[in-house]
C-alpha cells in the first residue's frame, strides 16, 4: 500500500528535533539550512507549523520547474529533486503551498522520505509527524486536524 | 590546535562597549564541562568579594553546554549565572526555550557581560557579528511587546530573544530574564542584574551547524532514550499536563503549601491541577524547549471575562505560589497572574511568596489592612494578586516594599514578621513543603542559592516510579529508603542528585530528564556524551565534575561570608505541619543537623563548619585551577 507522511499541526510543540534529525541524516551535521523539514514558529501564540513536502496531488513545484529536475518516485509516491539537473533557481520554493521545498546553497531541498524510513517521524514523541498507509480516513483526518488547528488559532488570538 | 571541546567566549563590556573574544582550552571541558560548571569558575574568578550585585563589577554570564544544538532529548537548557541581588550570594538560573541553541549555532559557548551601559541598550548576536543597539524605545515595554518589536526590527527566521520586563528595569529583587517569549530564568533577581546594566535584551541568531563525533552512534542512543520516554509515566504527565500535573497529587497527599505554609490542603485544589486545566480547555499544546520531546512547558488561554488573556505556562510552582499559597482556587485569576508575571518579568515563586507574606502580616495585624490603598488583602483575594504584581514591577505604593522580597520587607516592617517570611538567605522557598520530604529539606538547606528545588531535586525519595526505585536501590542497597518522611539515606541521595544536577546543567540538558523522571540514566548519559563529543568519562569521573562545581559554588558563598549557614526558613524549622495525615512533621534544627553532619562527612567538609577543606579542594583539582580559591581556606567561622 502507498504510504504518506502526515503532519498534525495541533500536536507540534516546536522542539525542532525533526529538523536536526533530518539534516543529520542528510549531511552528517545538525543545521536548519540543510534540513528538508523546518518549523514555522510563532512563539507568542505557541503555534508551531512543521513545513515539509506533503506529497500533494497538485505538485506545482513539478509543473513550474524550468529544467524538469523534480521526478516522481513510484515506489515511495514522492517527487525527488535530481541534484545534477536542479539549477537552484527557486521557482519551486515560490509556488509550494506548504513551504515544503527550500533552496539552500544552490540546490532545492525537499523531503525524500529517507527511502521509506523518515528520520523525523521516528523522533516525534508528540506524534505530530506520522508515516501511515494511504487511506481515505487518514487523508480526511489530516485535513480535519489542519482545519481544527486553524480554528483554534483564530479563537485563541482573535476572539 | 583548536578542538570542538574548546570554548568560544564572548566578552561584552557595557561600560566601554568593548567586545572581545577568548578561547578557553578543552582542559576546561574536562574540569567543568561548560554551561553551569564553567560559569561558576568564571564568576568566582571574575567577581571580587563584596562586589555590588547591581554594580558594574558583577558579571552576567550566559553559558550554553556542549550538547546544545544536538537533538539529544532536552538538550536546550542555558545557564545564566551572576551574584544575586536577592541573596548577595552565588546564583545560577536555568532557562529553556531556543535561545541557547541559536547562540550555539552562532558559534558561541559563553557570553560574559560586564560593566553598566550609560543608556538602555540591547545586544544583537548574529553569528559572529555582535552589535549594540539603542533600547530607549524598548525601556518600559513588557516582555511580549519587546519580543514583538525586536522580531519586527531584526526580522527573519531563527531569531531568539532573551529580555527583561519592567520588573528588571526597576531592579525588583525577584525580576527574571525571559527567553523565547515565555521561558524564564526565574529566580534570584538576575533580571535586576540585567536591568542594572541597562541591558534590555540579548537577541541571538545562528546559521551554523552542530557537528558531532559519531552521528550514527548518537542516533542509536537517542532512539534508546526515546524508547524509555515511551514507557515513562512521568514523561506522559509532562507531555499532557506539564508540571501542573503535580498539583493534584501534592494536594491529595496533604503536602500543598496553602496560605503561606500554614495549611496543607485546599478543598477545591483540583481546580488548579493540570488535568482540570486541560479538561476545561485552558491549557493546550506544549511549547517545547529545543530538542525536548517532553514539552512540559505549556500554553494557556482564558477566552473571556475579566481575566481574558493568554501566556506560557502555568507551572506547578506558579499555581502553588500565586494560587494555593494565597488561598486562591479560581484558576482564571491565577492564569492572569501568570500572564502578568511573564509580561512584567517577575519570578512567580517569589512574587507569590511575597504576597503571601503580606497577606499573613495583615492577618496578624503587623501591617495595616489598608496598606495597599483599599485592595482586599485577605486570603483568597484575586484582586490582591492581580493588582499587586503591577505595583511590584513598577515599585508603586506598597509594591516598592514588596519588590525588595520577603526578607528585606520583613526587616522593614518588624522583626517578628520574619517568622512567616518563608525564605532563607533572601530567597523565598519553592512551594514545596520540605517538612514532609526530608531529602528535599536537606537539598534546600545546602543549596547555594537558598531554599529551592533547582540544585537538587531528589524526587527518588518518593519512589513513585520504577526508575526512581532502581536509583535508590543502586545508591543505598535497598529501595526501603524511598520514604519521604525519614532521614536515613537522604544525605547520600542529596549528594548524588546535586552532582547529577550540576553535570546536567553543565552539559545543557534538563534535570527533568536526568533526575525527577530518571529517563536519562548514567549509562545513557555517558554514551550520549561519548557519541556527541567523543569524550570518554566513567560514571565516577562525570559525577566528580559535578561535585567540583557544587564545591566551587559553595566556595563563592563562603568567600562572601565565612559564617554562612545551611539553614531553612524559620517557619519550616520551627513550626510543624498543622493538619492532615502528615501533621507534626518538621525540619527541626536537630533533624537538619543530623542530615548535615552525614552530608558534610560524605563531601569531606569540615564536620563542624561545613567548609570545604584543603584536601577536598586539592583532590577536586580546584586548587591550582581556579584563581583565588585559597581565599576560602584558613578563615575560621566566627
Amino acid at each position: 500500500m502507498k504510504r504518506v507522511l502526515l503532519v498534525d499541526w495541533a500536536k507540534c510543540t516546536g522542539c525542532e528535533t525533526c529538523v536536526d534529525m533530518c539534516s543529520g541524516r542528510k549531511t552528517g551535521a545538525y543545521s536548519e539550512k540543510a534540513s528538508m523539514i523546518r518549523v514555522q514558529k510563532d512563539e507568542i501564540g505557541a503555534i508551531f507549523l512543521p513545513l515539509i513536502c506533503e506529497q500533494c496531488r497538485e505538485h506545482p513545484c513539478v509543473d513550474i520547474c524550468p529544467v524538469d529536475a523534480i521526478q516522481y518516485d513510484e515506489g515511495l509516491c514522492i517527487f525527488n529533486v535530481d541534484e545534477d539537473t536542479c539549477t537552484g533557481c527557486g521557482a519551486c520554493e515560490e509556488v509550494c503551498p506548504y513551504h515544503g521545498i527550500f533552496v539552500s546553497d544552490g540546490l532545492a531541498l525537499k523531503c525524500d522520505l529517507c527511502h521509506g524510513e523518515p528520520a523525523c517521524v521516528s523522533v516525534c514523541y508528540p506524534k505530530a509527524l506520522q508515516y501511515v498507509d494511504v487511506t481515505d480516513e487518514a487523508i480526511m483526518a489530516d485535513l480535519e486536524h489542519k482545519i481544527d488547528k486553524l480554528k483554534k488559532i483564530r479563537s485563541d488570538l482573535h476572539e | 590546535m583548536s578542538s570542538h571541546l574548546d570554548f568560544k567566549v564572548l566578552h561584552v563590556d557595557l561600560s566601554t562597549r568593548a567586545v572581545t573574544t577568548e578561547t578557553l582550552p578543552s582542559q576546561d571541558f574536562y574540569l567543568h564541562l561548560g554551561g553551569r560548571g564553567l560559569n561558576a569558575k568564571i564568576l568566582y574568578e571574575g567577581v571580587p568579594k563584596g562586589a555590588d550585585p547591581l554594580g558594574p563589577e558583577n558579571l552576567l554570564i550566559f553559558g550554553a553546554g556542549k550538547l546544545i544544538g544536538t537533538p539529544i532529548p532536552t538538550a536546550g537548557q542555558l545557564t545564566i549565572t551572576a551574584k544575586s541581588p536577592a541573596t548577595g550570594f552565588y546564583f545560577k538560573s536555568n532557562i529553556g526555550g531556543a535561545w541557547a541553541k541559536a547562540f550555539r549555532r552562532a558559534g558561541w559557548d559563553v557570553l560574559v557581560v560586564s560593566g553598566v551601559s550609560e543608556r538602555p541598550v540591547y545586544l544583537y548576536i548574529d553569528d559572529d557579528h555582535v552589535s549594540f543597539h539603542d533600547a530607549s524605545s524598548l525601556w518600559g515595554k513588557s516582555v511580549r511587546e519587546t519580543n514583538k518589536e525586536l522580531h519586527r526590527q531584526l526580522g527573519g527566521r531563527g531569531l531568539d530573544v532573551a529580555t527583561i520586563g519592567p520588573a528588571g528595569e526597576n531592579l525588583v529583587n525577584f525580576a527574571c530574564i525571559m527567553a523565547s517569549m515565555y521561558h524564564a530564568a526565574g529566580r534570584g533577581g538576575l533580571g535586576a542584574v540585567m536591568g542594572a546594566k541597562r541591558l534590555k535584551a540579548v537577541a541571538a541568531r545562528g546559521s551554523g551547524s552542530t557537528p558531532v563525533e559519531d552521528l550514527g552512534g548518537l542516533d542509536a542512543e537517542i532512539a534508546k532514550v526515546l524508547d524509555r520516554i515511551q514507557h515513562s509515566v512521568k514523561a506522559a504527565l509532562y507531555l499532557n499536563y506539564g508540571t501542573a500535573a503535580t498539583i493534584e497529587y501534592v494536594n491529595e497527599s496533604w503536602s500543598l503549601p496553602v496560605n503561606n505554609f500554614q495549611k496543607s490542603h485546599l478543598e477545591e485544589g483540583c481546580k488548579l491541577a493540570g488535568t482540570y486545566l486541560v479538561e476545561k480547555g485552558y491549557m493546550r499544546n506544549g511549547s517545547a524547549c529545543s530538542a525536548c520531546p517532553l514539552s512540559c512547558h505549556k500554553f494557556s488561554v482564558v477566552r473571556s471575562g475579566k481575566h481574558k488573556g493568554y501566556s506560557g505556562g502555568p507551572e506547578y510552582e506558579t499555581l502553588a505560589s500565586l494560587g494555593a499559597g494565597c488561598g486562591i482556587t479560581e484558576v482564571e485569576a491565577v492564569l492572569k497572574a501568570n500572564e502578568l508575571c511573564n509580561d512584567l518579568g517577575l519570578d512567580t515563586i517569589s512574587a507569590g511568596g511575597t504576597i503571601q507574606w503580606l497577606m499573613e502580616s495583615v492577618e496578624r495585624g503587623v501591617v495595616p489592612r489598608d496598606i495597599a490603598d483599599g485592595i482586599d488583602l485577605s486570603w483568597g483575594s484575586e484582586e490582591a494578586v492581580v493588582t499587586l504584581l503591577n505595583l511590584i514591577a513598577h515599585r508603586e505604593g506598597v509594591g516598592d516594599l514588596l519588590a525588595k522580597g520577603t526578607r528585606q520587607a520583613a526587616q522593614e516592617v518588624g522583626a517578628e514578621s520574619l517568622k512567616w517570611a518563608v525564605q532563607s538567605h533572601g530567597l523565598e522557598q519553592s512551594r514545596v513543603d520540605t517538612r514532609v520530604a526530608k531529602a528535599y529539606g536537606l537539598a534546600f538547606a545546602v543549596n547555594p542559592r537558598g531554599p529551592d528545588h533547582l540544585h537538587a531535586q531528589p524526587m527518588a525519595e518518593f519512589g513513585h516510579f520504577p526508575e526512581a526505585r532502581r536509583l535508590v536501590e543502586k545508591l543505598l542497597g535497598s529501595d526501603k529508603y524511598c520514604n519521604p518522611t525519614t532521614t536515613e539515606g537522604k544525605p547520600e541521595l542529596v549528594r548524588w542528585h546535586e552532582d547529577m544536577f550540576a553535570v546536567t546543567d553543565s552539559l545543557g540538558i534538563c534535570s527533568f530528564a536526568t533526575t525527577t523522571s530518571y529517563i536519562i540514566d548514567m549509562p545513557s548519559l555517558l554514551a550520549l556524551v561519548k557519541a556527541a563529543l567523543g569524550a570518554d568519562f566513567t560514571e565516577a569521573e562525570l559525577l566528580r565534575v559535578g561535585q567540583r562545581t557544587v564545591v566551587l559554588e559553595r566556595c563563592f558563598n563562603l568567600r562572601e561570608d565565612k559564617n554562612r549557614q545551611d539553614v531553612l526558613p524559620w517557619r519550616i524549622m520551627n513550626e510543624p505541619v498543622a493538619e492532615g495525615p502528615l501533621k507534626g512533621n518538621i525540619n527541626s534544627p536537630d533533624e537538619l543537623r543530623t542530615m548535615l553532619t552525614r552530608y558534610y562527612e560524605l563531601q569531606g567538609y569540615d564536620p563542624k563548619t561545613g567548609h570545604p577543606t584543603r584536601e577536598v579542594l586539592s583532590s577536586l583539582d580546584l586548587l591550582g585551577n581556579v584563581k583565588g580559591i585559597e581565599a576560602v581556606l584558613d578563615q575560621p567561622r566566627e
